[in-house]
């Protein structure tokens, strides 16, 4: 490929206003062909925005944009970026589920058309999977809705490498990682380097700082629409970048005043042997349980039987030991809902158990957090406010009317709590970056009263200042006996854990204490200790 | 795959046990004229479900293709007949009239819903202004065409297969088409790829446009005559069809074969109740009901999420 003097890319003075929310406040960059870039920042700061900018998606208020030696400040879109070989892979998923994968690989390339389109997409895209992620078992010919979430990053991605006519210059990955198990990131991080061998530049964005200075040449530090800082990756640690992000750690908040109610949720989930390792344990209040192990091995449908198993107790469901269509884990009668009053006291005794069924057994309510916030967490036409005190709405209302004082008040409090970013709670929910979005949802499940909170990775894509005060956050509920049962895909999260459960292919491979916690031993579970050794 | 191929099997299956109980009933049915008497009725049907479809795939609804339907059969009733060149002119334009309607509803983010509704009564408005009373003059050429009778195969299962046909290939098969039901799952990422949304809005709403006409013109070379009241029953009948048929309101599922299996199996409702001697006045309730049937058997299939 020739080499073009100069940078490739070269971005000076980008602004971009939305309203009264100034996203770039005069942004510079250059990024050289086949170096890799990575973007770092707290939520907010402008990353997606410029990127987007870069990619032609959204238009610049003003600033020059430069392009292999050609200005393109002027009329420069989606079409001109493409043709420039710029490729953007956004955190939002940019598939139709509806759609085949060589179909969705057809929708980037106009230049797949006529007779025969059909098969030189399949190969297309399945070449390029073959490259990025060898062994990805991905069928060209599956529609997209059947695929996990992982495997769907995994097209996009492959999808963002391929050639037709327009050559490929650079790809800017968006938080690529987070939707990825541990081995396809291996690999597309390796596949990086093969790329930029080859003359391709790329973007990284990440939260995952560590990951972040491993692999790319460059960094650039944003925050609040501005670069603070900037230059060859080895030139920082974590805890530099960090301080350049400028976040400031938060003093530790007084716990709230000790509630009369005492909360006594108590989970037991046991699973039959026969399955690889099988499911066994309890969690108690105030611990915090963490789930394991590579996307898509069982821990969201635990967490998903979990919290239906609480939705049965809560209507004093009676339910006999029985197996459902899916094999799913019958429900155990708990203690009927009392109206105020004291609940707890120590779960009831195991049922016998007759034939294959498993058992989830709760004591208390649930609350569930999910890190897919669009399709089971935001009411998107709703506001902060709205978003966050929905769960509670029994408790704010009197006499069915719910107390818009109330409402805004309570909202208001864990908006500060949580140190949400927000200019008020009327703001339409998606008007904020997705890290607040996802905090809003912590927030909603933290206000109501739940005794229980199931996690399904839900700082995903989530910046490390936010995380640190959500784990704070955490803590401190702890303390005032709430549990939590916690799945998170990012191995660093889980020293906020009392108990580590690691899952695969729908068991647990091992148990680690919190003392006895080491990265190396969760990943050795991750992938089952059989597969550790030798066959 | 699996999953496409299990769409169209319910409601075939649905269709052949309808057909075996009514062959069951009346053996002489199974017969060329038969079939032809049997569904004839089907072929503004097939259109309208057609059209329907075509407008369920942006994950849009259209609440008005009954009364663009009269609207059709209106002027095919008067101007095609007195004055064909005006009347063709006028056809155009409304074929037209629903691109602009899809436009607006693009460049103006309204709902369908609501666009369509309006809509509805600009039709039937306009059917009235040409028809206040049922009559007029359909004409010749129409009717022969409507009553055709092809060597092999009765005119309205034709009819139905070229619009299965034509609907599998330029939705399914086809590039653009892709891209199409792309607008219906995930419009940002078709924008983001550099289409247009707009371009793609019109290309569905005109196509939904020219299978209304052509229903509006079958309905008129059948009935020989126009009524600006007749057409409305074709509304739910073409969302019924095109859902039991397989398709789903949002997302971008369609299965233009499964439109036309649901546009007879809602046909044929009629006819089963009346060859087993219930009153056709359970006839709407029966499509209900197969509607509930279809979509319930539909889920339990699919499992619980």
């Amino acid at each position: 490929m020739p080499r073009e003097s100069g940078p490739l890319i070269a971005l000076g003075g980008i602004e971009k206003r939305f309203g009264a929310v100034r996203a770039l406040a005069g942004v510079d960059l250059t990024i050289d062909a086949g170096h890799m870039l990575g973007i770092v920042g707290h939520n907010g700061a402008g990353k997606s925005t410029l990127m987007q900018i870069l990619a032609g998606t959204l238009p610049a208020d003003s600033g020059r944009i430069v392009i292999a030696g050609q200005d393109v400040s002027h009329g420069y879109d989606v079409r001109r970026a493409h043709a420039l070989g710029i490729r953007c892979v956004f955190q939002e998923l940019s598939l139709c589920p509806n759609l085949r994968v060589f179909e969705n690989a057809r929708v980037n390339h106009k230049s797949l058309r006529g007779p025969a389109w059909r098969r030189r997409a399949r190969r297309l895209i399945r070449a390029a999977l073959d490259d990025v992620f060898p062994d990805h078992g991905i069928d060209p010919d599956q529609p997209v809705e059947s695929l996990s979430l992982s495997q769907r990053q995994m097209v996009e991605i492959a999808r963002a490498f391929t050639v037709t006519e327009a050559p490929v210059r650079l790809v800017i990955l968006d938080e690529p990682t987070s939707s990825l198990d541990a081995t396809a990131a291996e690999q597309l991080m390796s596949y990086s380097g093969a790329a930029r061998a080859r003359g391709v530049s790329l973007v990284f964005i990440s939260h995952r700082l560590g990951e972040v200075l491993t692999h790319v040449d460059d960094i650039l530090v944003m925050r609040d629409g501005r670069v603070v800082a900037g230059g060859r990756a080895d030139a920082y640690t974590e805890e530099s970048l960090v301080e350049s992000m400028g976040v400031v750690t938060a003093d530790e908040e007084a716990p709230d005043a000790v509630r009369s109610r005492t909360m006594t949720g108590a989970l037991r989930v046991e699973e039959p042997p026969d399955r690889p390792g099988g499911i066994s344990f309890r969690v108690h209040a105030g611990e915090v349980v963490g789930l394991a192990g590579l996307d898509g091995h069982g821990q969201r449908d635990l967490l998903l039987r979990v919290f239906a198993a609480a939705q049965a107790w809560r209507h004093g469901v009676d339910n006999r030991p029985s197996r459902g269509p899916l094999g799913l884990a019958p429900f155990r009668k708990g203690k009927a809902r009392s109206a105020g009053g004291t609940r707890g006291g120590p779960l009831p005794p195991a049922p016998s158990r007759k034939g294959r069924g498993g058992f989830v057994q709760v004591q208390g309510s649930v609350a569930f957090v999910s890190g897919d916030r669009q399709t089971e967490g935001v009411f998107p036409l709703w506001s902060v406010g709205e978003n966050t005190t929905i769960a509670l709405i029994r408790l704010i209302a009197r006499l069915g009317f719910v107390s818009l004082g109330m409402e805004a008040k309570t909202a208001r409090t864990w908006r500060d709590r949580l140190r949400i970013r927000t200019p008020s709670i009327a703001q339409p929910i998606l008007g904020l970056s997705g890290g607040n979005q996802q905090k809003v949802l912590v927030a909603r499940a933290f206000a109501c009263d739940a005794d229980i909170v199931l996690l399904a990775d839900p700082l995903r894509g989530v910046d490390v200042g936010t995380k640190r005060e959500l784990y704070a956050a955490v803590r401190r509920q702890t303390e005032l006996g709430r549990c939590f049962v916690w799945y998170t895909t990012e191995n660093a999260e889980l020293v906020n854990c009392d108990r580590v459960y690691v899952f695969y292919q729908g068991g647990i491979t091992d148990e680690i204490p919190h003392e006895a916690l080491t990265e190396e031993r969760v990943l050795r579970a991750s992938f089952g200790q059989e597969a550790a050794a030798a066959r | 795959m699996g999953a496409a191929r299990l769409r169209v099997a319910l409601p075939a299956v649905a269709l052949a046990l309808m057909l075996a109980v009514i062959f069951w009933q009346q053996p002489r049915v199974m017969s060329y004229f038969g079939l032809t008497l049997l569904l004839n009725y089907s072929m503004p049907v097939v259109f309208a479900a057609a059209a329907q479809m075509c407008i369920i795939a942006a994950s849009d609804i259209d609440l008005g293709i009954g009364p663009f339907l009269s609207l059709v059969n209106c002027i095919a009733a008067t101007l095609l007949d007195a004055r064909p060149a005006v009347g063709v002119g006028a056809l155009l334009l409304c074929v037209a009239g629903y691109v602009v309607m899809g436009a607006l509803i693009h460049v103006r983010s309204l709902p369908s819903i609501v666009v369509t509704l309006g809509a509805s009564f600009v039709w039937l408005g306009l059917a009235l202004l040409l028809l206040p009373t049922p009559g007029g003059t359909v004409p010749a050429w129409l009717t022969d065409a409507s009553s055709w009778r092809p060597s092999l195969v009765p005119l309205p299962i034709l009819v139905g297969i070229v619009v299965a046909a034509l609907g599998q290939f330029l939705l399914m098969r086809t590039s653009y088409g892709a891209v199409l039901r792309g607008v219906g799952s995930n419009p940002r990422a078709i924008e983001r790829a550099g289409w247009s949304l707009l371009a793609a809005r019109m290309t569905l709403y005109g196509a939904a446009g020219v299978l209304g006409v052509l229903g509006g013109l079958a309905l008129a070379g059948l009935n020989t005559s126009g009524d600006a009241t007749v057409g409305g029953q074709y509304t739910l009948t073409s969302i019924a069809a095109v859902i039991v048929g397989g398709a789903e309101f949002f997302g971008g599922i369609v299965v233009p074969v499964g439109a036309v299996v649901g546009a007879w199996i809602m046909l044929l409702t009629g006819s089963l109740l009346a060859f087993v001697n219930v009153s056709s006045g359970w006839q709407l309730s029966a499509q209900g009901g197969i509607l509930i049937l279809v979509l319930g058997l539909r889920r339990l299939a699919r499992g619980p999420r």
